[in-house]
């Protein structure tokens, strides 16, 4: 009996199939690319990417998609979902790493079948850090409700919560940052009563209260050493405020900003007047790949919100000392901005030290929400900046971090629809060429259609973080917080 | 209406009809209780809280989506809350709600007397398996009560008639075992009523299991526990999901307290006599009368019914109902005064209505404010023309609202991207529209709108295009008033603007401000001074000794000017009185003036 169904749907398959392919006689040749979202055409991927899943927005009756690789072949059929097989799409991509592989699709749209114009991806041997942390919120501005902090395993659609702020009281959650893309190192803030800022370290976590009575604010942004004893921060008092203009949204800027150190052996907070004071404002404070210095981002203080559009954030260096934990005594300018100039923010120095990738957008200090924002990478070698045509939108690409060889990064755009960031992959080949960036795959590539929240501050790592939301919950509700002074 | 009526009558029939095995008299009687269950259930959701049924489908949003229908899974009960929120989009249609909940409350109604049957009651059946469904239809008036709890509780009744058709004891024990974590997976908390039925049925049935009831108890017991790490839920979330409190879980309650109580021979086989039948249908009458009175919420009904008709741009049942309410709440004077700027109203009428300060203007969206509140926020943004505030509060109102997504707010947002001409905005949220089933129209007529190759085609968009902030300052989320001026500013045809900064000014009793806009942007366009205004200015011309001249120059007619004489005549000489001014000069600007205090 189950021979005898086994037989009669194969056959109705087999009819089935024979009747949509046998029209294929009369395609028809588009000399455009299918309008595919994701825009994955002519993009370079890495050998260890989830498959690229899209969908095809003409919304065909049926579709197929043909990857040919120098060695290997891979076919999708679909009608306008195409999802690759997992299976398949790995052993492809490991066959065919190195090589460029065409992309042909034919789509049968009321009843004509349409043959587009190939793309290709590059399927390049450097492989990704597997691991991608984010915070999904919605951009409610600067408002919160539902908090998560997500681990995603981009080789494939494996994702988990490592914190819910519904199990921490509801209150708000800071971005999770890791130390040189390693797994057991790596902070967040959580806010609110039994809040503090949680470090992972090598697996340990622990609470900490980042101010202290010297200290106008808690730490906000910052960075770990590649040793893991210390951390450098910004301390900032925030002050959102709001555009009138359409297309601008909110404005988030700091009335007060200062660095300090973070000594986490010996649980003390250390500052200079380098670095502090009321004349400028200093923030964004990430250490260099050895760790001798600290990359940052200052302005000079300014009447706020008034002046808002003047305040300019130039890039600078200080030295550091691993052995005392002091900041150096000298602070050198890499990128001056004058009041005439772009701000810049976010500094993240390649884990080889060869670039350092920033953004640059119109004036402030809260460039997600500043349409103009684009990517600039700077060769620490040369001194030469690059614009990154490739990568930069019309909207905001900002929030980036690198894979620990440096071959990729990621940051998150609003290049969609200007309001929700997604995290896109940028390849970096050897020459220092960025090439064109692809959204992170995902299973039901319908998802970020009907998703309602942003991916901020998307981080790489080269493994999976040693906890979990329940780890949190505890830590939150139990752990003692550990006073730094 | 006359049509769900029908459809009503004809599904009761054909129930009826089903059971006509059954013995005459009792065919009667259930179809007599079913009838009046489902009339009653109908009339009062359409006569009593229809806008409270609109409004729960306001907060939802159903897409026709597989990575949605996923989405549901990843807390218990996932399936009861993908088809209460499939039904609920139903209530977006007239009569929608009420035909839906009265017929789900019927089937419930029919699964609980079959639940009854199983443990071993008998003619009174029909009559003890409305308790549990009263104390349903009760809570259905509150919003935070779902049709996704109602199908919970189904869920149980449902997997306990198919376990009893087990014949076979193992089978049956493991069965039970199995299905605690399933139906937790599907039904959430409502899962542990499964083994107190059990339970109940076993003890009826003379069996003693006492091992497999300990072991079924305690996994119901421990298993929300076990899990609720995996869920991401606190240990008191696990214990209620998808309940938000006890007390919406009173159904559950009481069908295993009567389930209890026929433990007891002689409440299980007690006759149908007229006094048992008269009895227990007092008791189920006081039930449900008493329990809607105490859960109905008139006033919110009143409030919610001038929102939903807002949302309709049903503007003169708005001020209808503002006129016929009389209501002194934010947010009924917040749509009246929206409502009356549709209608070019505002300088004639706001004072008819209740005006608690500016409050009634712009709802504020604080730390403190109350979901409700910041859900309505945008409305009035919107209107005025400052679509990043519009924006920024349909955002926060979806944010907070109970399930953090909202159909009413995403068409709002689709609106205010339209306006903007933001193409790549309005696309995503028309995307998540047209995944519905009734928000695609709109959708697709919005869309039509938005890639329109001639917008002159919508003169009604380009007006509301010209109302746009077009010059960029940053000001606070709780200042209203410099965004008002900026759009003035911008564009002094923008007249809701206009009217709202005007009455911005005279809400806050700021009458140099008053008469410095009146003066620049109103007084030479209009021919005609509406009444407010004209009140306001003579305040003004009083205070500054102004000539008559000046008084004629802005068009107050003489018979104002009588009035204002005479109202200070009787002012000075009421000595702050306010009964004998309020008598005479009602709904004066004068009056609110003069005596209009903030309350703490």
């Amino acid at each position: 009996m189950k021979h005898k169904i086994f037989h009669i749907v194969t056959c109705l398959l087999g009819i089935f199939l024979f009747a949509a392919c046998s029209k294929q006689d009369d395609i028809q040749s588009s000399d455009e690319w299918p309008s595919i979202y994701p825009d994955y055409t002519n993009v370079t991927i890495p050998s260890n990417i989830a498959p690229l899943n899209f969908i095809m927005r003409e919304e065909p009756e049926q579709t197929e998609v043909v990857l040919k690789g120098a060695a290997s072949q891979l076919t999708s059929m679909g009608s306008h979902k195409i999802q690759f097989s997992e299976k398949h799409w790995k052993k492809f991509l490991q066959t065919e790493q190195g090589n460029t592989v065409n992309i042909q699709i034919k789509a049968k749209i009321h009843g004509k079948w349409i043959k587009y114009k190939s793309f290709y991806w590059n399927i390049v041997e450097d492989r990704i850090d597997p691991y991608l942390t984010y915070r999904l919120i919605e951009p409610g501005y600067e408002v919160w409700n539902k908090i998560q902090l997500k681990e995603r395993n981009i080789e494939n659609f494996k994702e988990r919560i490592i914190a819910d702020n519904n199990l921490t009281g509801g209150t708000c959650m800071n971005c999770h940052i890791t130390g040189n893309q390693n797994p057991l190192l790596s902070f967040f803030h959580i806010r609110g009563e039994n809040g503090g800022t949680i470090l992972n370290r090598n697996g340990q976590l622990r609470k900490i209260n980042t101010r202290n009575k010297d200290m106008f604010a808690s730490a906000t942004y910052g960075n770990l050493h590649p040793s893991g004893k210390y951390g450098v921060f910004s301390t900032n008092i925030v002050v959102p405020d709001f555009h009138t203009k359409a297309g601008e949204k909110l404005e988030v800027y700091d009335t007060a900003s200062d660095l300090v150190i973070l000594d986490f052996d010996n649980n003390r907070i250390i500052r200079s007047d380098i670095v502090g004071g009321t004349d400028f404002l200093e923030t964004f404070p990430t250490f260099s790949a050895d760790g001798n210095s600290i990359f940052f981002c200052v302005a000079p203080n300014k009447t706020l919100p008034d002046s808002i559009k003047n305040l300019k954030y130039s890039l600078c260096k200080i030295g550091f000392d691993v052995r005392t934990g002091q900041f150096g005594t000298q602070i050198d300018t890499l990128i001056y901005m004058d009041e005439n100039g772009k701000s810049v923010s976010f500094p993240k120095p390649s884990p080889d030290g060869r670039f350092l990738l920033y953004s640059v957008s119109d004036y402030g200090t809260f460039p997600i929400w500043h349409r103009e924002t684009d990517l600039q990478m700077l060769n620490l070698k040369t001194g030469e900046i690059l614009d990154l045509p490739e990568v930069n939108s019309n909207y905001s690409d900002t929030y980036h971090s690198w894979s620990s060889n440096s071959r990729w990064f990621v940051f998150a755009s609003k290049r969609d629809d200007g309001l929700y960031g997604k995290p896109y992959f940028c390849y970096v080949d050897r020459k220092g060429n960025a090439h064109k960036p692809f959204v992170l795959p995902q299973r039901d590539p319908y998802y970020y259609d009907y998703l309602l929240k942003s991916f901020n501050i998307p981080e790489l790592s080269t493994g999976k973080l040693p906890f979990n939301a329940a780890d949190i919950e505890k830590v939150y509700w139990k752990d003692k917080i550990e006073q730094f002074e | 209406m006359h049509f769900y009526s029908y459809l009503c009558v004809k599904f009761t029939i054909i129930i009826v009809l089903l059971k006509m095995k059954q013995d005459t008299k009792e065919i009667q009687m259930k179809a007599l209780i079913a009838f009046a269950l489902i009339v009653g259930c109908f009339f009062y959701f359409q006569c009593f809280v229809p806008y409270h049924l609109y409004f729960k489908e306001q907060i939802q949003l159903f897409i026709f989506s597989f990575g949605y229908f996923l989405s549901y899974f990843g807390k218990p009960g996932g399936l009861a809350c993908l088809s209460g929120d499939f039904l609920t989009q139903f209530l977006y249609l007239k009569g929608g709600g009420a035909v839906v909940i009265s017929l789900l409350l019927l089937v419930k109604w029919l699964l609980v007397s079959k639940t009854l049957n199983l443990l071993g009651t008998k003619t009174l059946t029909p009559l003890l398996a409305l308790f549990p469904v009263i104390a349903e239809w009760i809570f259905f008036s509150e919003i935070s009560f779902s049709i996704a709890m109602s199908m919970a509780f189904l869920f149980p009744l449902l997997f306990f008639r198919l376990y009893t058709c087990i014949r076979n004891s193992v089978f049956s024990i493991i069965s039970g075992i199995l299905l605690v974590p399933i139906l937790y997976f599907l039904a959430g908390s409502a899962m542990l009523l499964f083994p107190a039925l059990v339970l109940i049925y076993d003890i009826n049935n003379g069996k003693k299991q006492l091992l497999y009831w300990l072991i079924l108890f305690v996994l119901a017991g421990i298993f929300p526990y076990l899990v609720h790490s995996h869920f991401l839920l606190t240990v008191k979330q696990a214990y209620f999901y998808p309940f938000p409190t006890i007390k919406n879980g009173l159904s559950v309650f009481t069908l295993v307290g009567i389930a209890f109580l026929c433990c007891f021979r002689t409440i299980r086989e007690c006759e149908n006599t007229i006094f048992s039948f008269s009895f227990t249908m007092i008791l189920a009458l006081i039930f449900a009368i008493g329990g809607l009175v105490i859960t109905t919420n008139s006033t919110r009904e009143k409030i919610l019914g001038m929102a939903s008709e807002a949302y309709f741009e049903n503007w003169n049942k708005v001020l209808e109902m503002g006129e016929k309410t009389k209501l002194q709440n934010p947010i009924s004077t917040y749509y009246t005064n929206i409502a009356l700027s549709k209608q070019m109203q505002m300088g004639d009428r706001l004072m008819t209505f209740y005006q608690p300060f500016t409050s009634g203007l712009f709802l504020p969206v604080k730390p403190e404010s109350s979901w409700f509140s910041i859900f309505f926020s945008s409305d009035a943004y919107f209107y005025t023309g400052d679509m990043n505030m519009a924006q920024h509060s349909a955002m926060l109102g979806m944010i907070f609202s109970p399930y953090q997504r909202s159909s009413r707010l995403m068409r709002r947002l689709v609106e205010i991207n339209v306006i903007n001409d933001d193409v790549p905005a309005a696309t995503k949220y028309l995307r998540i529209l047209e995944a519905t089933w009734f928000h695609k129209k709109q959708a697709v007529r919005m869309k039509k709108m938005l890639l329109a190759p001639n917008p002159e085609e919508y003169p009604e968009l380009q007006e509301k295009r010209s109302r746009i902030h077009k010059n960029d300052i940053l000001r606070s989320s709780q200042d209203p008033k410099a965004s008002l001026e900026l759009l003035v500013k911008n564009n002094p045809d923008n007249r809701p603007a206009l009217d709202y900064l005007l009455s911005y000014y005279l809400l806050n009793k700021d009458i140099p401000h008053f008469f410095e806009t009146y003066t620049r942007y109103y007084k030479d366009k209009n021919a005609f001074v509406p009444k407010m205004y004209a009140e306001a200015l003579l305040i003004y011309f009083a205070a500054t000794h102004a000539k008559p001249a000046k008084i004629t120059d802005y068009k107050i007619s003489t018979n104002l000017v009588n009035d204002f004489n005479e109202y200070t005549q009787l002012y000075e000489s009421s000595q702050g009185d306010l009964e004998p001014v309020r008598k005479q000069f009602a709904d004066t600007y004068w009056l609110y003036y003069h005596f209009a205090t903030l309350k703490e």
